[in-house]
């Protein structure tokens, strides 16, 4: 850490991984309601508990992605954060809303309002929670903005790839404020907030992000890596944006989408090759000796390299061409590419900037315990663990009701309820690891301590 | 390449891909009213689709495809059931799914919202599975050929899985909490009492929870021969 500000990174973070645990120990009644439909059925009936999952991980992803900001945006301008205490205020603001979403999630199942949710899945966040979401953006905007306009060392591309990925995010989040009367609008827009996210504005953030790490952790070049960040970012929008398309088959819109987002998603892999190319010729840098080297980090990076490319492009691209679409549009095939890519293109990353930043914020010179390492292995064998149950499940689906025509809920309660039992499972198994996870974050400040003792 | 140049592409080309995406999306917006049949849009639809956010039901079912997959879709639901079915079942739900304790007014904004959404066109998704249906005529296999086994869905016991009775009834027909079990119903009713009861079920007893599952003739004779052996 060069800067005293960029601990206001600490707090984002840890906050980032405490609701992640949440969003997993939710994730786990919602999983058991697959199982038993009745569990918590009329307090916590699983439409909430699965509003709970998506809000929840959204929230702790842009919160991690936000504290990360901070942590970057001083070292790169070179200079404090123009105001920490704007940013706690903003980290607080985020906090309360999301709180009072999650709790009007619950009483809006008693209550039932368009105040308590809008119903529209990811975006349920009714409109005052928008605009308290509005107010902490523009905060962070204009906190990271000045500090950047103060800058005592040239603008970097990291920080500018950062900075156009923050922007789009806002700008795409406003996209889903209005709801409109007609559903094929209302979802035509609704997929501006989801898909440009993820698969355009998010992917800039990270792709900065992984920039930002990788330098510090292999010591590669960073000329080289600024260069092929505008490599990807550049082909992550060339393809992204139309490939918007994907989701434009079957809701009402034109059929020239059926073309136009089938060749321009089936092209979204390529940005994302480039990176694992881009992450092995890195990761060969780092034989060179280096100051702090981190092998917990390294790990999870190297991991959201894989993660990503198996989640996102091979998953992706698997159900994403029309004629292959048609049948799997609206199954569990979508959830399994859901949970693989985000878990491998957004947490996996986000975990390796903790592992990179709190050490560093804590001012720990040992290296790190085994347990990060732990957590890797029992969380990442668990999300595969539910992606293969929930792929199967999706191919039985496709079979059984799309194809022979059985019915929905006779096929989902006979031949798709073993996988949904292993999913279960699996959901245990990246809970434990998710425990180990926040355990370890835990102790890593208390470790700071015995070492101050000794 | 030198960073700059790279840095100049990029910019420009994320202009370029961003105009000509808006200007798809102007068009599709454009042609929206029509394929979606927005003349008949009625404030009543509007309010049903009100109801539809406020009761979240996306956290369980999906509508054009997208949503929760919990629950069944129900783009085509009021063309799959029948309206009727869809306001009854909404007043008192069967199966897994809990009683929204909805008013009169939101199960008929609701039902009108569904039926609006089922004319939407959605370039024929969900597509009709391949199953070969009951009565068509079946290719004579050539000589020497392995004979075609006929389709699952063919069949009574087919037809009893695809058409749906078994999500209430029961996989084999022994019965659940949302409807009795079918043991001996042949021998409790004649046929010709059944034949009427599964072509319009509401007409034989009214207010019943059992849809009019729209079968056709020679359906209806393959499902009461498959009622006949359920033990």
């Amino acid at each position: 850490m060069k800067f005293r500000t960029q601990r206001v990174a600490y707090w984002y973070l840890a906050v980032a991984a405490l609701l992640f645990l949440l969003q997993v120990a939710d994730g786990l009644i919602i999983a058991s309601q697959y199982i038993y439909p009745d569990l918590f059925r009329d307090f916590f009936p699983f439409n909430v508990g699965r509003t709970w999952h998506l809000n929840l991980l959204v929230l702790w992803l842009v919160i991690g992605f936000m504290g990360a900001t901070y942590y970057v945006v001083p070292e790169e301008s070179g200079r404090e954060l123009w105001s920490p205490r704007l940013a706690y205020l903003q980290l607080a603001i985020l906090f309360v809303t999301g709180v009072a979403a999650l709790t009007g999630f619950v009483a809006a199942n008693f209550f039932p309002s368009l105040w308590l949710t809008e119903g529209r899945e990811y975006i349920e966040a009714p409109r005052w929670a928008d605009w308290l979401i509005v107010l902490a953006v523009l905060i962070f905007a204009i906190n990271n903005g000045w500090t950047m306009v103060k800058r005592t060392r040239p603008f970097t591309a990291t920080v500018g790839v950062l900075t156009m990925g923050m922007i789009g995010l806002a700008l795409m989040y406003l996209a889903g404020m209005k709801t409109f009367s007609n559903v094929t609008v209302d979802q035509f827009f609704w997929w501006w907030v989801v898909h440009l996210w993820v698969e355009g504005t998010w992917e800039l953030i990270a792709a900065a992000l992984m920039a930002f790490l990788m330098v510090r952790l292999t010591g590669v070049d960073r000329e080289v890596v600024e260069k092929w960040l505008y490599v990807e970012v550049g082909l992550v929008l060339f393809t992204g944006i139309l490939g918007t398309g994907h989701h434009y088959y079957w809701i009402g819109t034109p059929s020239y989408w059926l073309i136009i987002g089938g060749v321009f998603s089936a092209l979204e892999p390529i940005p994302i090759m480039a990176m694992v190319v881009d992450a092995w010729r890195m990761t060969r840098v780092r034989h060179r000796p280096h100051p702090n080297p981190n092998p917990v980090s390294f790990t999870w990076a190297v991991g959201s390299v894989i993660g990503h490319f198996f989640g996102a492009a091979v998953w992706g691209f698997a159900h994403t061409l029309p004629q292959v679409n048609k049948w799997t549009h609206g199954t569990q095939v979508t959830p399994a590419h859901g949970h693989f890519a985000f878990y491998g293109a957004y947490v996996m990353l986000i975990i390796a900037l903790t592992y990179y930043m709190v050490p560093e914020i804590k001012g720990m010179t040992a290296r790190l315990g085994r347990r990060g390492l732990w957590a890797f292995w029992l969380i990442s064998s668990g999300v595969v663990g539910m992606v293969l149950s929930l792929t199967i499940a999706g191919i039985v689906q496709v079979y059984m009701q799309r194809m022979a025509g059985l019915d929905f809920i006779f096929v989902k309660t006979t031949y798709m309820s073993f996988w949904f039992a292993l999913r279960a499972i699996f959901g245990g198994v990246t809970a434990l690891g998710v425990v180990v996870y926040v355990w370890d974050l835990v102790s890593l400040g208390r470790e700071k301590e015995r070492n101050k003792d000794g | 390449m030198s960073k700059s140049v790279l840095r100049s592409a990029f910019i420009v080309g994320t202009i370029l891909f961003s105009l000509a995406f808006l200007a798809l999306s102007l068009d599709s917006l454009a042609q929206v009213p029509a394929r979606t049949k927005e003349s008949n849009l009625t404030p009543q639809v509007a309010a049903g689709k009100r109801a539809w956010q406020a009761h979240d039901c996306i956290g369980c079912h999906t509508i054009l495809g997208n949503g929760a997959y919990y629950a069944p879709d129900l783009t085509k639901v009021t063309v799959r059931r029948t309206p009727e079915f869809v306001a009854g079942w909404l007043k008192n739900p069967g199966g897994q799914m809990p009683n929204q304790h909805l008013t009169d007014q939101e199960v008929a904004d609701l039902v009108a919202f569904l039926q609006w959404v089922a004319e939407i066109d959605t370039n024929n998704w969900p597509p009709a599975p391949i199953g070969v249906e009951v009565g068509a005529a079946k290719p004579t296999p050539p000589t020497g050929a392995t004979p075609v086994p006929e389709k699952i869905s063919a069949t009574g016991a087919g037809l009893f899985r695809s058409k749906g009775c078994a999500a209430c009834h029961g996989s084999s027909g022994q019965g659940t909490s949302s409807a009795p079990g079918l043991k001996g119903v042949t021998s409790k009713y004649d046929s010709d009492y059944l034949t009427r009861w599964l072509r319009n079920p509401s007409a034989v007893k009214p207010g019943t929870a059992m849809p009019n599952l729209r079968l056709k003739d020679e359906e209806v004779v393959a499902l009461i021969e498959f009622l006949k052996t359920v033990k």
